[in-house]
């Protein structure tokens, strides 16, 4: 029996440590213990407690005062885009005043081509770029295909420029610049990305494969030129 | 009455009826009454007292020459009363404005012609870009300023020094560097005696000196450009000695904070200029700001400004009729115009992100984590953030016993439990080695020169090409950065911790930004 206990208890203590908690106050199911497991059990809970107050102490002992607020909500945290239907602005705060995590970016891309409010969505397309992800960048760069987000939408405008290859010899800035030639851009948009390659170019020394030069057409090569020139003089 | 009795009476404002300025003469040439080496008048030309120029309702803004001899000082003066008189006549610019609120200093120094042995070193150097740049030590003249406070003015307390330069010459690409990159509290602006008649030239650069605004025009050839592309260069920085060591070895693996050159340069305290058109990223009571026409720092796109024809625009690039130059100054200038000239904040420090770790980041180790704070206004010259309050909550388990009849269970509820401290801002800095650049260090010399750094490492980053310069010569920038960063404690194994701030300036409280997460492991 006492080993049982012992079990119960090992297994709670480790449930404790080894979880981060819930985001809900969810009582987990008790765990049966034995009746002579009284002063076990509440030895148990004293430690337990004893060990959760740490925090509440160690910040104070920092210098922090405990404070009454309320919890992060879930679905505001989780950027869920059905926020978008009675809770944008709160959407709007969360996207514009924090860093999303990458498992975040297929509710960015919903945000940013649902949104109502011309500055949710452009909130969603700057969060999308400060993921800083692989695939955070290959999700603004389908932005800017057909059909995803209008040529004329705030949103889009701000999205070309956000879209950085660490390095030409990336196959990331290979498609970059194929896009280039995809007929899909606008004027500035097609600038916007000819002049980042270039400063890559300019910053590493570098230019895009020749393999890569060689597929691009001849006004798209002209226009990187232009660009290179343009960001080592400063002027036109 | 020699000077120091001056200085004295100056100090004590004893003689509120006595005109403030030094042993006069009367100019041969012109008839006019000089002071020997300084005078003091009102926006509108009169006189001021000893008394006007010791009471802090009043702003100053302190006039020297260089490149002027002994010979030019009636022509000096004589400048001065002209800058002046165009400075309080110019339409619904600030300093027309605010002209009764308004004292000019004017103070002679002889000098060398225009030359490195010329005061301040002031000389024409050829731009880096077009024509030719005004250049001179920064450091002299902070310095003649000191010295011209403590031995002769000590109510000198200006919000901008304009230098004005004893040339004519056509071509020059005046600039200024405002207060937030001379570590002071005014900024420099540098004019030329053929600026003088503008009505123009004058509250322009002076703006930029003493207000901190930044250019909301476009450059020819940036139309399309954005400013985000710069980013490309973030990757370049280096934290230096301001900021703790773990955040100096955690900040360089770039993507674990969300800093960036784009913020740094455009975003930084420079309030009428924004990256986005709608720069409150928290809910603050009653303030919903509203920038939407694109275009400035030279950038066509990715930088933002207010509707309203104004001071710092011109008619270059217009999104709507009322995105041009004017004589006046959009909503934001002049909530910052009110602020410089004695009122309060008129907003709240709202431009704000949890900058990092990022969401969720699962690498954090210790007992302490470093949250790095984004706030546009931590550099705001007239309402910058008195402090931070900073909140971590996270999940406690609550353990208790229950009973089934005889039978002790224990278990759980997790109860969310916060904290919260404030945190006084520091300055933290960072570098950004101009040889990293490589072929773009050109590029990032006039984006520097346009935000006001004029001068690193004894190099003058407004005139010569850094691409003519010899390698070993070119400087390392040195900026300061809107990010502030706190520890905090994280004791807890295997914890989600939660984070959030918001800003007081004194006036304001913002909102909270959303909430960040990061996780302690071991």
């Amino acid at each position: 029996m006492l080993l049982v206990i012992a079990c119960g208890s090992a297994v709670v203590a480790l449930r404790a440590v080894a979880e981060p908690p819930p985001v809900s106050h969810k009582p987990v199911a008790p765990v049966r213990a034995s009746f002579d497991a009284t002063k076990i059990a509440r030895n148990a809970v004293a430690q337990q407690d004893r060990a959760n107050a740490a925090q509440a102490d160690a910040v104070q002992s920092a210098g922090w005062s405990l404070v009454e607020t309320a919890p992060p909500d879930e679905r505001v945290v989780a950027l869920d885009p059905s926020l978008l239907t009675d809770r944008e602005a709160e959407l709007r705060v969360q996207l514009a005043s924090t860093v999303p995590l990458p498992t975040a970016i297929p509710n960015l891309i919903a945000i940013a081509k649902s949104g109502a409010r011309t500055e949710t969505r452009t909130a969603a397309v700057d969060a999308l770029a400060r993921v800083g992800d692989p695939l955070s960048q290959r999700a603004l760069l389908a932005l800017l295909g057909n059909g995803r987000l209008a040529a004329d939408d705030p949103a889009r405008l701000v999205v070309a420029a956000r879209i950085h290859p660490t390095a030409l010899d990336d196959p990331f800035a290979t498609e970059v610049a194929q896009v280039l030639d995809a007929g899909t851009l606008t004027t500035a948009e097609t600038q916007q990305l000819a002049f980042t390659l270039a400063l890559i170019g300019l910053r590493d020394g570098m230019t895009l494969p020749p393999a890569t030069l060689a597929a691009l057409s001849p006004s798209t090569r002209q226009l990187l030129d232009q660009m290179t020139a343009l960001a080592k003089s400063a002027h036109r | 009455m020699n000077r120091s009795l001056i200085s004295l009476i100056v100090l004590a404002g004893a003689f509120a009826a006595r005109p403030a300025h030094a042993q006069q003469y009367v100019d041969p040439n012109l008839g006019d009454v000089f002071a020997l080496n300084w005078k003091c008048v009102h926006g509108n030309g009169t006189p001021c007292t000893s008394q006007d120029l010791a009471s802090p309702w009043y702003r100053q803004v302190l006039v020297m020459p260089t490149g002027f001899e002994e010979q030019d000082r009636g022509a000096f003066f004589a400048d001065f009363d002209t800058l002046v008189r165009g400075l309080g006549a110019s339409g619904n610019a600030w300093s027309a404005q605010k002209r009764d609120q308004l004292l000019y200093v004017g103070y002679f120094v002889a000098s060398d012609p225009l030359g490195p042995t010329a005061a301040f070193g002031g000389y024409v150097a050829a731009h880096p870009v077009r024509g030719y740049a005004l250049s001179l030590h920064n450091d002299a003249v902070y310095a003649k300023v000191e010295s011209i406070r403590t031995s002769e003015l000590p109510a000198l307390r200006p919000l901008a020094v304009a230098v004005l330069y004893n040339t004519f010459a056509p071509d020059i690409t005046d600039n200024a560097t405002p207060a937030s990159m001379t570590g002071r509290s005014y900024g420099v602006a540098k004019l030329t005696r053929g600026d003088v008649p503008s009505p123009y030239i004058g509250p322009h650069e002076l703006g930029h000196a003493s207000l901190n605004f930044l250019d909301e025009y476009v450059e020819k050839g940036f139309e399309s450009l954005n400013v985000h592309s710069l980013d490309i260069a973030t990757p370049l920085i280096d934290f230096d000695g301001t900021w703790s060591g773990a955040l100096q070895s955690i900040g360089n693996l770039f993507g674990v904070y969300d800093y960036n050159i784009s913020e740094i340069l455009a975003a930084n305290g420079n309030a009428n200029i924004s990256l986005s058109s709608m720069p409150s990223t928290v809910s603050s009571p009653g303030q919903a700001q509203s920038y939407p026409y694109e275009g400035g720092l030279l950038f066509g796109r990715g930088t933002y400004h207010m509707a309203g024809s104004n001071l710092m625009n011109n008619d270059y690039v217009m999104r709507a009729g009322d995105d041009a130059f004017a004589y006046a100054h959009s909503p934001e200038q002049q909530q910052i115009i009110e602020t410089a000239f004695g009122g309060t904040a008129g907003r709240a420090n709202d431009r704000l992100r949890n900058a990092g770790p990022i969401n969720g980041w699962p690498l954090v180790f210790g007992s302490t984590t470093h949250v790095m704070l984004y706030d546009g206004d931590k550099n705001n010259e007239f309402h910058p953030t008195q402090y931070y309050v900073v909140q971590l909550g996270w999940w406690e388990r609550k353990w208790y016993i229950v009973w089934a009849g005889f039978v002790p269970y224990w278990t759980y509820v997790d109860v969310w439990k916060t904290a919260q401290k404030n945190v006084y801002p520091t300055a933290r800095y960072v570098d950004i080695k101009a040889t990293s650049l490589y072929g773009f260090a050109n590029l990032m010399q006039v984006v520097m020169c346009s935000v006001g750094v004029t001068e690193v490492d004894g190099v003058k980053t407004c005139e010569q090409s850094f691409s003519e310069m010899s390698y070993s010569a070119l400087p390392t920038f040195k900026l300061k950065t809107p990010y502030e960063e706190t520890d905090v404690p994280a004791s807890q194994w295997f914890t989600t911790y939660w984070w959030r701030f918001s800003t007081w300036n004194g006036t304001k409280q913002s909102g909270w930004t959303g909430w960040s997460s990061f996780y302690r492991s071991f």
